[in-house]
């Protein structure tokens, strides 16, 4: 994506793909939300309205929505859902984490000037690097930083180590579609 | 002139617009309007509730809010995305609603849910249950019948004036408005039975809210 030699096509599916995960991350976030503190709730619920814009601006790409998610997402899902059923402050942990995983790939790639000129990959860069969606990561943190507080640390390892596997998972689903 | 007729066209096509909903508070208008007549509405009106009783309905208030922000969160994960964006705001509302009373210092947030606002909540949880096209219709019967009640009161005097401030500002209005357009779209796959049924249930739980504040103002000791 650096050198700008990902297919248009690869990124449609791509982006078919992450609407189905983001919408599991919204449902995820508004469980979160019902049983967050009081203290932690308006963050929680700045950041479901922005998955909802997030959703929204996915819903207008012309996307194949009807697409059947990849294994990767599926688990990836199915894993959101586990997580629902886990105490709040290990969960709370992980929303954080596995935004914050995602940004920094995706910063890390600055995707290159052409791509900020037009298509939707330049909507998409500015969207997660607009200074509003940087201050919610930013509180998102301070919300997990209190949780973890609260969490087990040897439990919060394993979980870590799966949300990576399964961010992971979902980077080489990205590229072997690259590679169709 | 011509602005005339603009703003005139723009409300006739805002009326023709909730049209549906409008027709199904005509179907209940007498129990609808009869909370107008409330004994606690019309103190209100006077701007006359006793503090005490005031700070314990917003205790119920607060857990009410507290149902809302659940039903509201399961109507969002069943929501088709063209409304998520909406309600998703109407959830940030309630939040922010609650960190309203969470921060009036004066409230027991641990005072005991009243029966009849624990009868609301139940009946909030039976709603979500329901097929997304009536939850969201019945929705807007909830906030439109208390809504109407509270702002044909609509204190400017007493400890509850604040309020009328807080559920008057221009985004809320807005917000309610956009929820109505919501609630429009998917009125026609909602089971006009179901609608109705549910309809005078929840006339009758508003009913039976504003008949608990109305004892909270007996309960006070302080003749209106």
């Amino acid at each position: 994506m650096r050198d700008g030699r990902v297919s248009r096509s690869a990124i449609r599916r791509w982006l078919a793909q992450d609407y189905l995960f983001v919408e599991g991350l919204m449902r995820f976030q508004a469980g979160l939300l019902r049983r967050a503190p009081h203290a932690h709730r308006l963050i929680l619920a700045q950041g479901v309205v922005y998955t909802v814009r997030e959703l929204d601006w996915l819903h207008m790409q012309d996307l194949d929505l009807a697409a059947r998610p990849h294994p990767a997402v599926a688990r990836y899902l199915d894993y959101l859902d586990e997580l629902e059923a886990q105490p709040y402050p290990l969960a709370a942990v992980l929303h954080w984490a596995l935004q914050r995983c995602f940004i920094d790939a995706w910063l890390a790639v600055k995707p290159g000037a052409h791509w900020y000129g037009e298509g939707p990959l330049s909507e998409l860069v500015r969207h997660w690097t607009l200074p509003e969606f940087q201050a919610l990561l930013h509180d998102l943190g301070e919300i997990a930083l209190e949780a973890e507080a609260q969490t087990d640390p040897a439990r919060l390892e394993g979980h870590l180590g799966r949300m990576l596997a399964y961010e992971k998972a979902m980077w080489q689903m990205a590229w072997e579609y690259a590679q169709e | 002139m011509a602005d005339g007729l603009g703003v005139r066209s723009g409300i006739a096509r805002a009326l023709k617009t909730v049209k549906p909903l409008l027709a199904l508070r005509e179907r209940h208008l007498e129990a609808w309007t009869a909370l107008e007549d409330e004994p606690f509405v019309r103190l209100l009106a006077a701007g006359k509730v006793p503090p005490t009783a005031a700070r314990r309905w917003l205790e119920q208030c607060h857990h009410w809010d507290e149902g809302l922000l659940h039903f509201l969160s399961a109507l969002l994960c069943k929501a088709p995305q063209t409304h998520r964006r909406v309600l998703a705001l109407a959830i940030q509302a309630v939040v922010e609603e609650i960190d309203v009373l969470q921060a009036n210092e004066e409230l027991d947030h641990s005072a005991p849910i009243h029966p009849s606002r624990r009868e609301y909540l139940a009946f909030l949880q039976e709603l979500q249950a329901q097929p997304y096209a009536v939850a969201m219709v019945i929705h807007w019967v909830i906030y439109r019948a208390f809504f109407d009640a509270w702002f044909s009161a609509k204190p400017q005097d007493g400890p509850l004036a604040e309020f009328s401030e807080l559920w008057g500002t221009p985004e809320l209005q807005a917000l309610q408005r956009d929820l109505a357009v919501l609630a429009v779209e998917v009125v026609a796959q909602a089971d006009p039975a179901e609608l109705e049924r549910l309809t005078q249930r929840v006339l009758e739980l508003e009913r039976q809210s504003w008949r608990m504040a109305w004892e909270f103002v007996q309960e006070a000791g302080q003749p209106p």
